[in-house]
């Protein structure tokens, strides 16, 4: 009787469940005292409804026809307003594919326009005034090459 | 004609055969109903909707395995949709009661629809402990066959099993107790 104490007090303390089905296999369902402590079948259907005791007024099979019919429509009409969204999607995935083929390709020609000029274009690059603490300044431009790259030199004048 | 016949046929197309499943377990499916959720309504909602997810997922059922296993698995996860909606009604209930006490004069029910539980000492068992111990006690389940319901481990299924019967068994000792008293 200790002992069952005990091992009552044990699967309190124990967390997981695996654990406390260790003890009822390894001793309660073994042990008198702790199976006294259980309800037994007869007790436990005693408290509970059977299914001689469930009084059916009317079959359930008309609505659960009713909600088969249901879903199947509710299916029927779901499969064209789907085919509809995935067509919606196409177009606006195209559209965007198109729109931005478009712009890489205006982009490209605007690229190309600017690298013929070579990007030395005094119309295009062109600094008119340039002051450092309120004192007009030199400035020197410098662009190696090729490249696109321009370095911009600013110093106090003299 | 024999259940596997019938599943066979219903999965051909014929929902009149499915009917005669229906017949069968009706009552069963009733019963476990009634006994997780306590009111009628409930149960037959449940029930409704467990029997239909039956019929369209029948062809995932794997015919070497017990068909009523299956339908109380299913019963079960709906039972468990129909608490969780009652709670969620009750917390919206409690929401308005705060919000405009004038419109919901009485209080909310704690528990609604729990009082048609077959009986008072049920409600000492969460819904898990209530399935657990229907099968165990109506239909002879073994803690294997109630995993399978539950979709849990034997050990899990034995845990819930023997917590439900020492409450149960605490609450009728009390209860002796308390008719001696008087």
């Amino acid at each position: 009787m200790l002992r069952c104490r005990f091992i009552d007090l044990f699967y309190t303390i124990l967390p997981l469940k695996i654990w406390r089905d260790f003890l009822i296999r390894s001793h309660i369902e073994r042990c008198s005292y702790c199976q006294a402590e259980l309800a037994s079948r007869e007790a436990a259907g005693s408290l509970l409804m059977t299914e001689n005791e469930v009084s059916l007024e009317a079959s359930l099979w008309p609505q659960v026809k009713a909600g088969l019919v249901s879903f199947k429509d509710d299916r029927a009409q779901a499969v064209p307003l789907l085919a509809q969204k995935r067509w919606r999607w196409a177009a606006a995935t195209a559209g965007l594919f198109i729109a931005g083929l478009a712009s890489f390709w205006l982009l490209k020609g605007y690229r190309t326009e600017d690298m013929a000029n070579g990007g030395k274009s005094p119309d295009r690059f062109r600094i008119n005034y340039i002051k450092i603490e309120d004192k007009p300044a030199q400035a020197y431009l410098y662009q190696p090459g090729e490249s696109d790259l321009i370095i911009i030199w600013v110093q106090k004048s003299p | 004609m024999e259940e596997k016949q019938l599943i066979r046929s219903c999965l051909q197309g014929n929902e009149e055969d499915f009917k005669k499943i229906m017949d069968v377990y009706t009552p069963k499916a009733m019963a476990m109903a009634m006994n997780i959720l306590g009111n009628r309504d409930d149960a037959e909602d449940a029930c409704q909707d467990a029997f239909i997810r039956a019929y369209l997922n029948l062809a995932r059922f794997d015919q070497e395995k017990s068909f009523k296993n299956w339908l109380y698995s299913i019963l079960y996860r709906r039972c468990l949709d129909q608490l969780r909606r009652r709670r969620r009604t009750l917390v919206l209930l409690k929401k308005m009661q705060k919000e405009s006490p004038a419109v919901l004069s009485s209080k909310p029910d704690p528990r609604p629809g729990d009082e048609g539980l077959p009986s008072r000492l049920l409600h000492l068992l969460k819904p898990k402990e209530r399935t657990v111990l229907c099968l165990w006690a109506n239909e002879g389940y073994t803690s294997q066959e109630i995993a399978e319901v539950l979709r849990c481990s034997a050990s899990t299924a034995r845990v819930y099993l023997f917590q439900a019967r020492r409450k149960i068994k605490k609450a009728l000792d009390k209860s002796d107790a308390s008719l001696q008293v008087y």
